[in-house]
C-alpha cells in the first residue's frame, strides 16, 4: 500500500539536522522529497561523522545516512547564476519547500512566500532556523549546545554545583525537525482545501522551550526548578527515584504505580515488609537502612532483571539502554522495529524504523542518496530540462 | 455549530473534531497542538478518572503551589494542566457505563479524529476499538499512544515518561564528560512523543483529504523516541561503537563548553564549528596569538587540548556577566547562548517580540502566560484562545448542541453520575 504522503513533494533546501529531520519524516511517509545540495561537499553532515567503518567519505557519514534516508538528492550551487530560476522551477513542482538558508540566501533566491506564491499560490514554506526569521536574536548563530542554553533545557539539567549539562544528542534539532514536519503539514491540510499557501516560521529555541509545558510556566511564577542531578529528595523511598548502579549499568528505582509492598516484593527482602516502613514517613525515618538494603540488591542484580521483575508487579524501574540494548531488546525486535538498509558505499546496518505507524502503509525505509545520484531524474525528467544542458551545468561546476 | 467562542474559520484545522480521550502528558500535548491550529478538540474525562496530568509538575518541587493554584485538580492556575488543555472543550463522560459508552459512539460519528493514550487493550475492552470506530465512522483518523505498542513481549508493560526517558537511550547519552548517565530536567520523552503525535495526525490528515481514507495510527513511546537518537543506534550497528557521555563537549567541534560567568548560578555555552568561527573566538577573547597558535589549528587539535582551552575561556568568562559574554562572543560571530532559566528563557525580549508567549485574563481573575506555539504562521493565526476547561465545563454544549439532548436528558445524565460537573463556577 502507498504511503500516506504518496503524491506530495517536498524541495529540501536545509542541511544538518533540524530541516533534514522534517524532510526525512516526510520521505518516510511516502512523501517525494528532493534534497537539494551543494556540489562536491553536499549536506554539511556529510562531512561530520563519525563514518561507517571508520572509513572518512561524503557517503559514509553516520548522520547523513540516517538523516536523508529515502531522499532524491540532486547538487545546485545556490551562488551561480543559473540558481535562482532553477530553484523556482524547482519550488513551483513542489507543494511544500523546506529550507534553512542564510538570510542573504533566503533574500537572494526569492524563495520567501510572498515571491513563489505568485507561480503557486497554493506553496507551504517551512524556514527552520535557530532563532526563526524576526527578532533580535533572527541574526545571531546557534548550534545545538547554545539552542539548549536559551531555551531553558540546560539550566534544569545536570546537578547543581557541577553546573547546566545539555541533553545528548542534537534532541533540539531533531524537535524542530518534528515540529517544523507538522507545521508545514498543517500548512499543507488548509493548503489543499482552500488553495491558500502560507510560511511557516519556525524555530528551533521556540520549538525546544515549547517541550518544557507547565515547568516553564511554574518559573514565571517563582517557582524555578533547580537542578536535581540524578536525585530526587526521597528518591524510591517516596514514588519514583533516580539513577543506582546495578551490575551491568544503571537503573531507575520507582514504586509506581503497583506501590511499596510490590517493590519490596521484587527486592525480596523480607526486612522491606516490616509493616512500620509501610508509609513514607515510615521509610523516611529509617532511609539510611531502607536504602543501603536497596543499594546491595541493585547491585548484584542486572537492569533487565530489575526492570522485569518490577514490571511483573506493575511498578516502572526504568533501565539506562544503551544503543546496544536496544538493539538487542527482544521486545523492539519482536515488532520489527529495527530495518536493515544496504548502501552502496556504506555497507549495511540496521536503523531505527517507524517512529510511528500507519496502519498497512510500511515506513519508507530507504537508503540515502549518493550525492548528485539524481541529477537527472530532477533536472531532465522533472523539469524537463535538455540532457546537453545539464551536461554542461554540470561540467561548469553549477551541478 | 460554533462551540462558545466561536471559531476562528480560517484557522489551519477549521472544521475538524477531536476527540481527546488522553491523559497525563504526551497525548494530551498533541491534542493541544490540535487545538492550538483551530481544530475543534473535545477532552473526555471523568469524575471517575479525572486527567491529574496537571499534577506531575509538583513532584520535584521543594516549595509549594500557592494557594490559588491548589483549586480542585489544579486545573484553574495557569500551570500543568492549563498549558496541556487549553484551546479544549470539556467533556465528562463516565465509559463505563452503558449511557457513557452510547454518547460516545454518537460523538465518533461526528469526529474526525480520536487521541488515546491508554495501556493496550483498553479501548477493545470498553468495546472501542479501532475496528469498531471505523465502522461507526469509516474516514476517522484514531492516534493510538500505548507505551510499548500492542504487541511485542512488553505489550502490557506499564510505562511512564520517567522511566521511558533512561529506556530510550537519551539518557545513555546525557551525563559529565566520561561520568554516569543523566536523566533530564524535564522528562523529555512524553512531550517529543507528543509531537510526534501530532504529526502523524497532520500526516493522517494530509492522506484523507488526497484520499478520502481514514487511517489507524500507533505510536508507541519508546519507539518513537528512540528515533530521536538514531543516529547512536546507526553507528552501534555499523560499527559498534558507542560515543558515550561527552558532558558539553561536542564529538567534532572544538572548544565547546558551558562556562561560568560573574554572578551567581550564571553560565555561558559556546561552540566553535569552523576556522573563521575560532578567530572569531580567539579575537572575543583578546587572544590574537591563539588563532595562529599550531596546536589549535585544526579542531583535532583543539579537542586534544580541550582542558588547556576550557582554562583560558573560564577564566575570561569569569569576568562577565552572562549577557555580556553571549552577545561580545556572537559579534565575533561564535555560537553562544546565555543558560537560560526557564523564567528568563521564555520573558526573552527576542520571544516577547516574536510573540512566543501570551497573556490571558482567567476567570480566577488573575492574568496567566501561556505559551503560544513554537511557530509563526503566515496567513493563519494559531496559538492561545482560551484557558483550559474544568471537568465537564462544556457538557450542555456538547450534549445538547452538538447531539440534540434535551435539558431534561443532559440534568439526568448528571444526576445518574454518567456525567459530572465541577462544582466552582465560573
Amino acid at each position: 500500500m502507498a504511503g500516506p504522503l504518496e503524491g506530495v513533494r517536498v524541495l529540501e533546501l536545509a542541511q544538518g539536522t533540524a530541516g533534514p529531520y522534517a524532510g526525512r519524516l516526510f520521505a518516510g511517509l511516502g512523501a517525494d522529497v528532493v534534497k537539494v545540495e551543494p556540489p562536491g561537499t553536499g549536506d554539511v553532515s556529510r562531512a561530520r561523522g563519525p563514518f561507517a567503518g571508520g572509513r572518512e567519505h561524503r557517503e559514509t557519514s553516520i548522520p547523513h545516512l540516517y538523516l536523508n534516508a529515502a531522499k532524491r538528492s540532486a547538487t545546485l550551487d545556490l551562488t551561480a547564476a543559473e540558481a535562482p530560476s532553477l530553484v523556482r522551477e524547482l519550488a513551483g513542482s513542489a507543494h511544500v519547500v523546506l529550507e534553512d538558508l542564510p538570510a542573504a540566501d533566503r533574500g537572494r533566491l526569492a524563495l520567501s512566500y510572498e515571491s513563489l506564491a505568485g507561480a503557486r499560490p497554493s506553496i507551504v514554506v517551512a524556514s527552520v532556523t535557530h532563532f526563526g526569521l524576526s527578532g533580535r536574536l533572527a541574526g545571531h548563530r546557534g548550534a545545538e549546545v547554545v539552542d539548549q542554553a536559551l531555551s531553558g533545557h540546560m539550566a534544569i539539567t545536570g546537578e547543581a554545583e557541577r553546573g547546566p549539562l545539555q541533553i545528548g544528542g542534537d534532541l533540539a534539532q531533531y524537535v524542530a525537525g518534528q515540529t517544523a514536519f507538522t507545521g508545514a503539514l498543517f500548512a499543507l491540510y488548509h493548503a489543499l482545501g482552500t488553495g491558500e499557501g502560507q510560511q511557516v516560521d519556525c524555530s528551533v529555541v521556540e520549538s525546544f522551550a515549547d517541550i518544557l509545558d507547565g515547568e516553564a510556566i511554574l518559573a514565571l511564577n517563582g517557582m524555578p526548578r533547580p537542578r536535581l542531578g540524578n536525585h530526587t529528595a526521597d528518591g524510591f523511598l517516596r514514588g519514583r527515584g533516580g539513577l543506582y548502579e546495578c551490575a551491568d549499568g544503571w537503573v531507575a528505582l520507582g514504586q509506581t504505580p503497583g506501590g511499596w509492598e510490590a517493590f519490596a516484593e521484587a527486592v525480596g527482602d523480607e526486612r522491606l515488609l516490616d509493616p512500620a516502613l509501610a508509609t513514607p514517613g515510615g521509610r523516611a525515618a529509617r532511609k539510611a537502612e531502607v536504602e543501603s538494603i536497596v543499594e546491595q540488591w541493585v547491585a548484584r542484580h542486572t537492569k533487565l532483571e530489575i526492570y522485569l521483575g518490577s514490571q511483573t508487579r506493575r511498578n516502572v524501574c526504568g533501565f539506562v539502554a544503551t544503543p546496544a540494548d536496544l538493539l538487542a531488546s527482544e521486545h523492539l525486535r519482536a515488532r520489527e522495529y529495527f530495518v536493515s538498509v544496504e548502501h552502496p558505499v556504506a555497507g549495511r546496518a540496521e536503523s531505527p524504523g517507524a517512529p510511528f505507524r500507519f496502519a498497512g502503509a510500511p515506513w519508507v525505509a530507504g537508503r540515502a542518496p549518493l550525492l548528485g545520484e539524481h541529477n537527472r531524474a530532477v533536472y531532465v525528467e522533472l523539469l524537463g530540462m535538455a540532457p546537453a544542458e545539464l551536461e554542461r551545468l554540470q561540467s561548469a561546476g553549477v551541478m | 455549530m460554533a462551540p462558545p467562542w466561536g471559531t476562528a474559520d480560517r484557522s489551519l484545522l477549521a472544521g475538524i473534531r477531536v476527540l481527546d480521550l488522553s491523559q497525563i502528558r504526551a497525548g494530551p500535548k498533541t491534542a493541544r497542538w490540535l487545538a492550538d491550529a483551530g481544530a475543534e478538540v473535545i477532552k473526555i474525562e471523568s469524575l471517575k478518572r479525572p486527567d491529574r496530568g496537571g499534577m506531575w509538575i509538583r513532584l520535584d518541587l521543594s516549595k509549594p503551589v500557592p494557594e490559588e493554584a491548589q483549586r480542585e485538580w489544579n486545573r484553574t492556575a495557569g500551570l500543568g494542566f492549563d498549558q496541556l488543555h487549553r484551546n479544549k472543550l470539556g467533556l465528562s463522560l463516565d465509559l463505563t457505563t452503558e449511557r457513557g459508552k452510547e454518547l460516545l459512539e454518537r460523538l465518533v460519528r461526528i469526529s474526525d479524529v480520536l487521541v488515546e493514550n491508554f495501556s493496550a487493550g483498553v479501548m477493545e475492552r470498553l468495546g472501542f476499538g479501532y475496528n469498531r470506530l471505523r465502522a461507526l465512522r469509516p474516514e476517522i483518523i484514531v492516534l493510538s499512544m500505548p507505551a510499548f505498542g500492542t504487541t511485542g513481549p512488553y505489550r502490557d508493560h506499564v510505562g511512564f515518561g520517567w522511566g521511558l526517558e533512561h529506556q530510550s537511550g537519551i539518557t545513555a547519552l546525557t551525563g559529565y564528560l566520561g561520568d554516569a548517565p543523566m536523566r533530564t530536567g524535564t522528562i523529555t520523552p512524553d512531550p517529543l512523543n507528543g509531537v510526534h503525535g501530532a504529526a502523524a495526525v497532520a500526516a493522517a490528515l494530509v492522506q484523507r483529504r488526497l484520499t478520502g481514507r481514514g487511517q489507524f495510527i500507533e505510536l508507541a513511546h519508546w519507539e518513537s523516541t528512540v528515533a530521536l537518537i538514531g543516529e547512536a543506534v546507526l553507528e552501534q550497528s555499523f560499527n559498534g561503537t558507542f560515543a558515550g557521555r561527552l558532558g558539553n563537549r561536542h564529538r567534532v567541534h572544538a572548544p565547546q563548553g558551558c562556562y561560568r560567568c560573574a554572578g551567581g548560578d550564571e553560565w555561558v555555552a559556546l561552540t566553535v564549528t569552523s576556522g573563521d568561527e575560532w578567530a572569531g573566538l580567539c579575537r572575543a577573547l583578546g587572544r590574537l596569538e591563539l588563532a595562529s597558535d599550531a596546536r589549535f589549528a585544526t579542531a583535532a587539535e583543539r579537542r586534544a587540548h580541550h582542558d588547556e582551552l576550557d582554562a583560558i575561556i573560564g577564566a575570561w568568562m569569569a569576568g562577565r556577566g552572562k549577557h555580556e559574554a553571549m552577545e561580545a562572543l556572537q559579534q565575533h560571530g561564535v555560537p553562544a547562548g546565555a543558560v537560560l532559566d526557564n523564567a528568563e528563557a521564555l520573558t526573552q525580549e527576542h520571544f516577547r517580540a516574536r510573540g512566543f508567549f501570551q497573556t490571558l485574563p482567567h476567570p480566577d481573575g488573575v492574568e496567566f502566560p501561556y505559551m503560544n506555539g513554537p511557530w509563526r504562521f503566515s496567513r493563519t493565526p494559531v496559538g492561545v484562545r482560551e484557558p483550559a476547561p474544568l471537568l465537564g465545563e462544556d457538557n450542555e454544549y456538547v450534549l445538547g448542541e452538538l447531539l440534540g439532548l434535551s435539558a431534561g436528558e443532559i440534568a439526568e445524565l448528571e444526576s445518574s453520575g454518567v456525567t459530572a460537573r465541577l462544582s466552582t463556577p465560573r
